[in-house]
C-alpha cells in the first residue's frame, strides 16, 4: 500500500467553494487523499479524494433511504477512522447534520461514557448514529430506550437499501456539522456551524493564516471530535485537495514519537498540537532518535488549545534540531469552535513573540505597560509575559469592551468580542445560552480576556470558569457534580476551579467541598472517592480540600461566587504554605513571573 | 482453573505489582483487589505509559475500550490474559 502523494495538477483552489459537496466534488479531480496509520506507525489506508467522494455517495443514497428528514442528525462516534471520513462526506451529501461524538474512554469509566453518549444523543436528537465496530457496544447501550431509525456499525449502514432519485445534498446555508464543544457530560453545547461559515473560515486561514501552497501535506493524530482535528484536519486538507495522513490519539498518547515518524516519512508541512504534546514527544524521545527523523519540511507547528508556555517549546526545538526542525515552525494561534476554528495567527516564519508588561500595573490598572525586561530584573520590577497570538484573520472584527461593553483602547485588557463570517449560528436547541454570547447584530462574547497591541492579540485569562487539563475543556459543574453524587455532600457544598501548577505550566484542578463529618476515616474516605470518580470520569487529578460549612462564598442572589472561592482557595494555601499573600493577583501562584497564558483552542 | 492458567495469571499479576510500584499509592500493600483509579495516583499520562509498557513487556495490543470496565489490579490482569488467550 502507498500513501497518497503530495502534489497533483489539480489548480490549488483555498476553499472559495459555496458548500462542502462542491469542495469535494473539485478535490475529487485530483490525486491526493487521506491516509490512516496504526498503532505501531504502519500505513493500513489509503483513499484518494476521488474515492472518497465516491464511497461516500453510495453511503448517501443508502442513508437516504432511512428516511430521515433533511438536516436530521446522525450521531457518528469519532475514532480515527476512514469510516467517519466516509459517514462525514456521505451526511453532506445526503442533506444530513453529522454529529462527531468523543470516542475516548478512561480506565474503569464505561458508566461515565455511557452517560456522556446518552447526553449527546438526547441533546442533538440524533435519527441514527454509528460507531466502530469497538464503540459500538457503549452505543448501543447508550441509545437503549431512544426512537432512532438506526444505531449500528459501518457495516449495518452498507447493508441498508440505497434511494432512488436524487440526493438531498446542501446549500450554502446548511448546517454542515454540530461541533460539541467541551467534555461537559451535563451540559453539552453544540455549536451549529452552517457550509458558508466553516467554509470562511477555512478560506481566510489557508489564504492568511497559513498562506498555503501546492506543496502542502498535513499530518495529525488530533481526535475528530474536536474543532482543531476536525476543521484542520478533515475539512481543511480537502477543501484546498492536500493529501493529510492521521495518527490515531491513542496510539499518538502512548508512542508520541509515531507521530513524529509518520510526518518525517511523509515529509509533512502542517501540524498542529497543543504546548502538552510537544512536551510529551520530548518526554518519551530514546536517545539519539531524533538523528534518524527528518522534520526539515515542516513549515507550520501550530501551538494552541491551552495556557502557552515557552519553555516546552523551546526544549522540543531543541531536541528535533538534528532532525532539522526549525523553531520559527511554532505557530502560536487563537480560536474556538465558536468561531468554526482558527481567529487569529502569529507570524510565519517568526520565533515565538512574547510581549512584557508590568505585573502590578496590569493587575490595577487593566492596562498592559510594556517594560524592558533587562531594566526590570535590575529595578526588582515584576513582569509578566504574554505569548503573542498574532493578528486576527481579516474576515474577523475585533472589540475588546470592559465590563459595562464599552469598547477600550489599545494595550487595554478586556473581554474579546468578534464578528465575522466564521461565527456560528448559534448553539444547538438552546436560545439561552445562544443570547448570552451572541448579540443579535452577531458579535459573538468570546469569554475570553486580552488586549490589542499593534494589530495583534495577546490572552491574559477567562471571563468564564472553564479549566483546561491537557487541551481538554473541562467545566467546573462537571466535576461539581461528581462530589455531589456523595452521601451527605448538599447541592450548596462544592466549588471546582482551576489553579496553576506547580510548575506554573498547566492548570490543575481543585474541588473545595463542604463537609460535615468529623470522624478522619470517613473524610479520607470522601476524598478518596471523589478523586477516583473524577479519575475514572476525566482522566485528570482533582486536588479535593474539605472545608466546614459555610465556607464557599455567595453572591447576593446566592450563586456560589467560584472566583472568590478561588482566590480564598489560594489564600489558604499560601498561609499555610506560611507565605504571607504579597500580590492578590488570581493567576499567580509562587511564581513572580508566569509565563503561561490560558489560550483555548480545542473545544 | 487449570495449573498452567494459574501460573500465567501470577506472573502477570507480579509484574504489574512491579509495574505499578513506582506510582504513589493510598493503599498500603499493593494486592490485585488495589484501585487503579482510587488508591493509585494514575492520570491519564501515567495511565498510557502503564499501557505501553504492558504492550512492551507482553506484546499485545491493548485497546483503549478494553480498560472501559477495569478498575483493580485483578481486571487488568483478567484483560492481559483474555488478550494472551486470544492472540494465541
Amino acid at each position: 500500500m502507498q500513501a497518497t502523494g503530495s502534489s497533483h495538477d489539480l489548480a490549488l483552489r483555498r476553499a472559495d467553494f459555496s458548500t462542502l459537496c462542491e469542495a469535494l466534488d473539485y478535490a475529487a479531480g485530483g490525486e491526493t487523499g487521506v491516509n490512516f496509520y496504526n498503532a505501531r506507525g504502519e500505513l493500513f489506508s489509503a483513499t484518494t479524494y476521488r474515492d472518497l467522494r465516491v464511497q461516500a455517495l453510495e453511503l448517501a443514497r443508502k442513508l437516504s433511504g432511512l428516511g430521515i428528514e433533511p438536516g436530521g442528525r446522525v450521531a457518528l462516534v469519532a475514532e480515527t477512522s476512514p469510516h467517519f471520513l466516509r459517514f462525514f462526506w456521505a451526511c453532506q451529501y445526503a442533506g444530513l447534520v453529522p454529529v462527531p461524538l468523543p470516542a475516548t474512554i478512561n480506565i474503569g469509566g464505561h458508566a461515565a461514557y455511557v452517560t456522556q453518549l446518552r447526553q449527546l444523543l438526547r441533546n442533538c436528537r440524533a435519527s441514527a448514529a454509528m460507531a466502530p465496530i469497538d464503540w459500538l457496544d457503549f452505543l448501543k447501550e447508550a441509545a437503549e430506550g431512544r426512537d432512532m431509525r438506526l444505531v449500528g456499525g459501518p457495516d449495518d449502514f452498507d447493508r441498508l437499501e440505497p434511494a432512488t432519485g436524487d440526493l438531498a445534498g446542501v446549500d450554502p446555508e446548511s448546517v454542515a456539522y454540530i461541533q460539541y464543544t467541551s467534555g461537559s457530560t451535563r451540559f453539552p453545547r453544540g455549536v451549529v456551524i452552517k457550509q458558508k461559515t466553516v467554509l470562511a473560515n477555512i478560506n481566510d486561514m489557508s489564504i492568511n493564516g497559513l498562506k498555503m501552497t501546492a506543496e502542502d501535506r498535513f499530518g495529525s493524530w488530533l481526535p475528530f471530535y474536536h474543532d482543531m482535528g476536525l476543521v484542520a484536519f478533515v475539512m481543511m486538507p480537502m477543501a484546498t485537495q492536500r493529501s493529510v495522513d492521521f495518527l490515531g490519539t491513542h496510539d499518538f498518547a502512548m508512542r508520541p514519537r509515531k507521530w513524529l515518524e509518520m510526518m518525517s516519512a511523509n515529509r509533512t508541512t502542517i501540524t498542529s498540537a497543543p504546548p502538552f504534546a510537544y512536551e510529551l514527544s520530548v518526554m518519551r524521545m530514546r536517545p539519539d532518535s531524533a538523528e534518524k527523523l527528518n522534520l526539515s519540511a515542516l513549515r507550520v507547528a501550530c501551538v494552541g488549545a491551552e495556557m502557552i508556555s515557552p519553555e516546552p517549546l523551546e526544549r522540543f526545538a531543541e531536541a528535533m534540531a538534528p532532525a532539522g526542525f526549525s523553531p520559527t515552525a511554532f505557530l502560536p494561534c487563537y480560536g474556538m469552535a465558536e468561531c468554526s476554528l482558527a481567529i487569529s495567527f502569529a507570524g510565519l516564519d517568526e520565533t515565538i513573540s512574547i510581549d512584557h508588561v508590568d505585573s502590578e500595573w496590569m493587575q490595577h490598572t487593566g492596562v498592559a505597560r510594556a517594560v524592558d525586561p533587562q531594566d526590570s530584573m535590575r529595578s526588582g520590577r515584576h513582569v509578566t509575559r504574554y505569548v503573542d497570538c498574532g493578528m486576527l484573520l481579516p474576515s474577523f472584527e475585533v472589540s475588546i469592551r470592559d465590563g459595562s461593553g464599552n469598547p477600550l483602547p489599545e494595550r487595554h485588557a478586556g473581554a474579546i468580542h468578534l464578528r465575522g463570517p466564521s461565527v456560528m449560528s448559534a448553539y444547538f436547541q438552546d436560545e439561552q445560552t445562544t443570547r448570552e454570547v451572541l448579540s443579535a447584530d452577531g458579535w459573538l462574547d468570546t469569554g475570553d480576556i486580552g488586549y490589542l497591541a499593534g494589530g495583534r492579540l495577546f490572552l491574559t485569562g477567562r471571563k468564564k470558569d472553564m479549566m483546561i487539563i491537557h487541551g481538554r475543556n473541562i467545566w467546573p459543574q462537571d466535576l461539581e457534580y461528581v462530589a455531589k453524587s456523595q452521601s451527605g455532600v448538599h447541592y450548596n457544598d462544592v466549588a471546582a476551579f482551576s489553579v496553576p501548577s506547580e510548575d506554573g505550566h498547566q492548570e490543575r484542578a481543585v474541588m473545595v467541598v463542604q463537609c460535615r463529618e468529623h470522624d478522619q476515616g470517613k473524610r479520607a474516605q470522601l476524598i478518596n472517592n471523589i478523586t477516583a470518580l473524577v479519575r475514572s470520569e476525566f482522566g485528570i487529578d482533582c486536588f479535593v480540600e474539605l472545608v466546614p460549612t459555610r465556607t464557599l462564598p455567595r453572591t447576593s442572589s446566592g450563586k456560589l461566587a467560584r472566583a472568590r472561592a478561588r482566590l480564598d482557595f489560594i489564600d489558604r494555601r499560601q498561609a499555610e504554605a506560611g507565605a504571607s499573600r504579597v500580590v492578590p493577583e488570581p493567576l499567580r501562584s509562587r511564581h513572580a513571573e508566569p509565563d503561561a497564558i490560558p489560550i483555548r483552542y480545542i473545544a | 482453573m487449570s495449573y498452567e492458567s494459574q501460573d500465567i495469571e501470577q506472573e502477570i499479576l507480579s509484574t504489574l505489582f512491579r509495574f505499578l510500584a513506582r506510582f504513589p499509592s493510598k493503599a498500603e500493600k499493593l494486592t490485585a483487589q488495589t484501585s487503579l483509579t482510587a488508591d493509585l495516583t494514575l492520570d491519564s499520562v501515567s495511565m498510557m505509559e502503564l499501557l505501553v509498557e504492558i504492550e512492551d513487556h507482553f506484546d499485545v495490543g491493548m485497546p483503549l475500550n478494553a480498560m472501559a470496565n477495569v478498575h483493580t489490579v485483578q481486571d487488568l490482569a483478567d484483560q492481559i490474559k483474555s488478550l494472551l488467550e486470544n492472540r494465541s
